[in-house]
């Protein structure tokens, strides 16, 4: 099998073009993507690179202009996966693009939209845990006037922070299931909670804000479609890019959802509570 | 104090949800929720009305409320033009 080549990550009416050279950048690359569609694609593009040029050497580059030199697999994949994702949500124009975990059920999908550090990996990973499909703990996509949804997958982002406790919950051992480590994050397959995972782009029926205060208070509260949409407007990444900033499209998706807050501190907190709210909005069952 | 006549700043997209508001303005990329009491004061914001004709007629619509409306409206109306929602004359 061939050492280099180049792979499509076409997402949000974009693509973004990875080219690699070297085993074990290729590998930095199936990691990374391995759940992704990769079909050819007509949509603009950007051309990141990466290379292994030697053993623990890793070199990454986009349009030409190196951004990483260094011997970390790990540093490199969350590099690359990082401008991956920038680039993505930076050139889309064709519907909403929002910071999001997204798990889905039966057809039936759940965004847990968040800003970084808001826990939507750490309850995306508790959700998948428990049976549920998982599909991404970072980005999705709502094409303009639709209500399904098209995520963008990749190993579950686990802070430095919130390691320990994923650890504790699902005795993860990042070296025995293959993940990738740097100072910042370690990148998890999400296999390794959940090994039934399947590509689709569920039905959005249900969207719940999780926000992570350490020893903080559980609450969990019903949201008006108002208070649905002004959360998702704070979650939206490509708004400059959107007819009247993608307003209208928020204000139509938060009419026709259910939505509700969820402020937690560990997971007994929301065991109770979560499920309930999925069992009766999804028919989830334990 | 009382007389300035609040007016809606137009720039703001708004949307109109079960009874509660979301504006956007463009402009700043602000977005603004109003629950269904603030709602009901921005939809009294129409460039002829003064704070205490919108405070008089909140009165009369809830005339069993134990707060001080005047205080509330102007409170509420502060925050309107706080955010660049409305401008006072």
């Amino acid at each position: 099998m061939s050492e280099s080549g180049s792979r499509n990550i076409p997402f949000a009416g974009t693509n973004v073009v990875v080219n690699y050279d070297g085993p074990a950048a290729k590998s930095v690359v199936d990691f990374l993507y391995h759940d992704m569609p990769a079909p050819r694609s007509d949509d603009d593009e950007v051309v990141l690179a990466v290379a292994s040029p030697e053993a623990e050497q890793f070199t990454m580059s986009r349009n030409g202009k190196e951004l990483y030199s260094g011997q970390s697999s790990g540093m490199l994949a969350n590099l690359l996966v990082g401008e991956t994702i920038y680039n993505l949500a930076d050139r889309s124009r064709g519907g909403l693009v929002f910071h999001a975990g997204a798990v889905s059920w039966d057809g039936a999908g759940v965004l847990l939209p968040g800003k970084t550090g808001a826990g939507k990996t750490t309850l995306t990973a508790w959700l998948v845990a428990r049976g549920l499909n998982y599909l991404t703990d970072e980005l999705i996509y709502i094409k303009t006037g639709a209500n399904r949804f098209d995520a963008f997958t990749r190993p579950l982002n686990v802070k430095a922070a919130a390691l320990p406790l994923l650890q504790d919950e699902f005795a993860i051992d990042p070296a025995e299931h293959g993940s990738l480590v740097c100072q910042q994050a370690t990148l998890v397959p999400h296999r390794a909670l959940n090994a039934q995972q399947h590509r689709e782009q569920p039905l959005l029926r249900l969207v719940v804000f999780p926000e992570y205060v350490r020893d903080g208070y559980f609450r969990v509260e019903r949201l008006s479609a108002a208070q649905t949409g002004l959360r998702l407007m704070g979650c939206l990444v490509n708004a400059r890019n959107l007819d009247g900033h993608g307003f209208d499209e928020v204000a139509r998706l938060s009419r026709s959802i259910t939505a509700y807050s969820l402020q937690y501190s560990c997971f007994a907190q929301i065991e109770t509570d979560l499920l309930e709210i999925l069992n009766s909005e999804l028919g989830v069952n334990e | 104090m009382n007389d300035r006549i609040p007016s809606q700043n137009s720039q703001y997209h708004l949307e109109e949800m079960d009874g509660e508001v979301l504006l956007y303005n463009p402009a700043d990329t602000k977005t603004v929720y109003l629950n269904e009491t603030s709602s009901l004061i921005w939809n009294l914001c129409d460039g002829d009305r003064t704070i205490e004709t919108i405070a008089t007629l909140l009165e009369e619509c809830f005339p069993d409320s134990d707060s001080s409306i005047t205080d509330d409206v102007v409170a509420t109306l502060e925050d309107f033009a706080n955010h660049g929602a409305i401008e006072f004359r």
